[in-house]
């Protein structure tokens, strides 16, 4: 995985947790500034430019950061630094979220998180280091709006979404649900590829709702199923997608089904996953897109 | 409506959506079909009907298959003399507008977007039907 080509403040008393959330951040980003209180922060970071600021108090005085946080705001010519507050003991937060980026972490201490929002807040594409069209809404909802339509409208069974996260890099090619289809998502800007990830027992739910009848296991019948629901998932999502001024081409999807399977992108990159909950089961599309250029 | 014997012509990749248009034609009453599995195994089934004079009073077949599109199969069909008259319905997960334009140009029938529910289906096949009748 390419570092994101940021530097990051880490605000934090604690020299555990300082230490561990440094380390957690030396494979993220380009440089990462440990500092233990304000004044050091102003100290060492005053003549360099941060573009995050992740921030961490146990200090009833310094639970209310708010001047330290209009500080970094002057930052970088005044374009400000996003914030990670880890934890959820900050004093009037509404006065953080009225004037930046403020993201509050509550599971600090599960890695996966911080480099999952890290990635989420800072997701440049790894061809070109500029453009993040796979983080735009625009660019996500109709790919949301495809899913939640057709299972709902073929598969009687009504999702609802969570919040999009990058892929663990070292679980890239591990797929989070029992069958999987995917399809090349190729065009004239962008190459890659999207997959929808399915457990058991969603999937058997949509198939019995499908053909009215039930099937005892993913056999071939399940896979089929899975497969032109990506298809049709794939070329409701490309309609929209193309009226946006995208040129995705047709495509023909595959399936791979078993515990722990393993999904192979076209293109390398940062996968974002989006989830989805039902009833029956949890469904999670992921997509990698790399620039065509 | 189309009669109960009328012999219909199912053409998609995947069997699942063949299935969920047999179950459909089947609460219609329209239980004489016959599937394929991609439109360039279909045609010769087309022709071979006709020759031997039971030809297909409907064709339904998805647009996005691997080895010939829906859309060429249309075509192939049209510009056949013996064959251009036949009911024809294009099933597509994509309904692009140069899509639509370029099937309605071709002389489709009729085209059904995916997902689509039973009743959509019974409409179309309704309106086909009036359509053909009247020509």
């Amino acid at each position: 995985m390419e570092r994101i080509n940021i530097s990051a403040l880490v605000f934090c008393e604690d020299p555990g947790l300082r230490s561990d959330v440094i380390e957690q951040l030396k494979p993220l980003v380009r440089s990462a500034i440990p500092v233990a209180s304000q004044s050091e922060a102003i100290a060492k970071a005053s003549n360099q430019d941060f573009e995050l600021v992740i921030y961490r108090t146990a200090q009833a005085g310094l639970k209310d950061p708010k001047g330290f946080f209009e500080w970094s705001l002057m930052r970088r010519n005044g374009k400000g630094a996003a914030w990670i507050v880890l934890g959820k003991d900050i004093e009037n937060p509404e006065a953080l979220l009225e004037k930046a980026e403020v993201k509050f972490l509550e599971d600090y201490k599960n890695k996966e998180a911080l480099s999952q929002l890290i990635g989420t807040l800072f997701y440049r594409s790894p061809a070109d280091g500029k453009s993040a069209p796979p983080l735009d809404v625009n660019f996500i909802n109709p790919i949301v709006k495809a899913v939640v339509e057709v299972t709902a409208s073929m598969g009687q069974v009504e999702l609802s979404r969570g919040t999009p996260f990058l892929k663990k890099p070292t679980d890239a090619a591990t797929a989070q649900g029992d069958i999987s289809g995917i399809i090349a998502m190729n065009s004239n800007r962008f190459i890659g590829s999207l997959a929808l990830c399915f457990e058991e027992q969603v999937i058997l739910e949509i198939y019995k709702n499908m053909l009215g009848t039930a099937a005892p296991s993913l056999n071939d019948e399940v896979k089929d199923a899975v497969a032109e629901l990506t298809n049709i998932i794939f070329g409701n999502a490309k309609r929209d997608l193309n009226i946006l001024g995208h040129t995705i081409a047709p495509a023909i999807p595959s399936v791979v089904t078993g515990k722990n399977h393993e999904i192979r992108h076209s293109v390398k990159g940062f996968c974002i996953c989006i989830p989805f909950e039902s009833k029956k089961g949890k469904i999670v599309v992921e997509y990698v897109i790399a620039t065509n250029n | 409506m189309f009669e109960s014997k009328s012999r219909i012509l199912v053409i998609d990749d995947f069997k699942t959506m063949r299935k969920i248009i047999t179950n459909v034609l089947k609460s219609l009453n329209l239980e004489n079909v016959v599937e394929s599995e991609d439109a360039a195994d279909a045609l010769p089934i087309i022709e071979s009907a006709k020759q031997s004079s039971q030809p297909f009073d409907l064709i339904i077949s998805d647009w996005n298959m691997p080895k010939m599109k829906g859309i060429e199969l249309l075509k192939k069909v049209r510009e056949n003399p013996a064959l251009a008259n036949t009911p024809f319905l294009l099933v597509t997960a994509e309904a692009e507008q140069g899509n639509i334009v370029e099937a309605v140009k071709l002389g489709v029938s009729g085209y059904i977007v995916k997902p689509f529910s039973p009743a959509v289906l019974s409409e179309k096949l309704e309106a086909i039907y009036k359509k053909h009748k009247a020509a």
